[in-house]
């Protein structure tokens, strides 16, 4: 007999953002319901439910700290940039008289201040994953993902990076495998983008090269996979590291406890 | 008098079905016990909600039951009520049958 499979988008969902601490009991009663002959409507209306309860319980536990958390990483931000926007301009300042002579020690000076403005700005992000996940305990992983998606792509990467690093009491080096080689990756390959693009900016290197194509494929990609290894389902996680405990989980057991 | 936190309607009717379905107390029967003796059809999340809120009070206890490929090879939950669970219950009984009692005919007022 061919059972009916549940709409698979909706599980999704549910196994990523539904906030009961034993998911599992409940998608087994609705895939059961839905293979008793529910509609796909129905499974989608639950599936909604279960999220809306989720987001009505959140706020009204932790509606303001949830609220300030991400205030208090976007008003650091603010503040960061407007100091860094003014610290830094004068590297940017007459590009081309410093294109004229790009092997110069003047125009590698710039591309190193340039480097520590990109430093900096990593510095921020870490800084305010930091902040946000402190005033913010009950839902880490929650406020970091709102934190992600604020962003530029590349502060994605070091968010994604550094919230890992920020959270969780072990650290890097406990890191599921593949997420430690991921972000190792990642972190590279936005370097040299950096390095890339500001020897392009003081005449190094010609500028619209094809390869920029390959790097930002490479880094949609990982950023991609960075999210994925985030928001896989809290089972397949446990499973993931059988060896060491696994980041993630541990993650997941920290936020529930608080 | 002892200060008590009194079960809300949604919790009563969930711990009654748990009640009334005895062993084979889980999601789905609950869900329908409750739709079919009230009318009232519950988002079966909003019943784990409740259960794991009267879980959380020490008034409901839990288990884990099979999985069958049914259910997406997912385990059954099946609860029970605790002994203060079943305390409670009868509490909220007892308070209103002596609420009704004097209420002559709940029909309503014309003003």
């Amino acid at each position: 007999m061919i059972l009916r499979q549940p709409p698979r988008q909706a599980t999704w969902l549910l196994e990523r953002l539904g906030g009961i601490s034993d998911l599992d009991p409940l998608l087994g009663d609705l895939a059961e319901q839905f293979a008793q002959g529910r509609s796909g409507l129905w499974y989608w209306w639950q599936t909604l439910g279960v999220l809306g309860l989720e987001l009505v319980r959140m706020l009204r536990r932790h509606g303001r700290s949830f609220a300030a958390a991400v205030l208090a990483g976007c008003a650091l931000t603010r503040l960061w940039m407007l100091g860094s926007s003014y610290a830094f301009q004068p590297l940017y300042a007459h590009l081309p008289q410093v294109s004229a002579h790009p092997w110069s020690a003047a125009a590698l000076l710039r591309v190193a201040g340039m480097q520590l403005n990109v430093i900096s700005n990593a510095v921020l992000t870490f800084a305010t994953v930091w902040l946000v996940i402190r005033v913010h305990r009950a839902h880490q992983r929650a406020v970091l993902m709102v934190r992600v998606i604020v962003p530029t792509a590349l502060q994605t990467v070091y968010t994604l990076a550094e919230g890992f690093w920020a959270i969780h009491p072990e650290r890097f080096a406990d890191m599921d495998r593949r997420t430690r080689n991921v972000t190792v990756l990642a972190l590279v390959q936005s370097v040299l983008v950096a390095i890339i693009y500001h020897a392009q900016l003081v005449g190094a290197l010609p500028r619209a090269r094809p390869e920029w194509v390959l790097l930002d494929a490479l880094d949609i990609a990982s950023i991609g996979y960075l999210g994925y290894l985030l928001w896989r389902p809290r089972a397949v996680r446990r499973s993931g590291n059988a060896q060491r405990p696994p980041l993630l989980p541990a993650l997941l057991r920290a936020g529930e406890s608080r | 008098m002892r200060n008590r936190e009194f079960v809300g309607q949604h919790e009563l009717m969930v711990m009654l079905a748990v009640l009334r379905l005895g062993r084979e107390a889980y999601g789905v029967p609950i869900a329908a016990e409750i739709a079919a003796k009230t009318g009232r059809e519950m988002l079966q999340g909003s019943v784990y909600a409740t259960l794991e809120r009267l879980e959380g009070k020490g008034l409901v206890a839990s288990r884990l039951g099979e999985a069958t490929a049914q259910r997406g090879g997912r385990a059954k939950r099946y609860f029970k009520l605790t002994a203060e669970g079943v305390r409670q219950v009868r509490e909220a009984q007892r308070a209103l049958e002596a609420l009704w009692v004097g209420v002559p005919q709940a029909k309503g007022t014309k003003s």
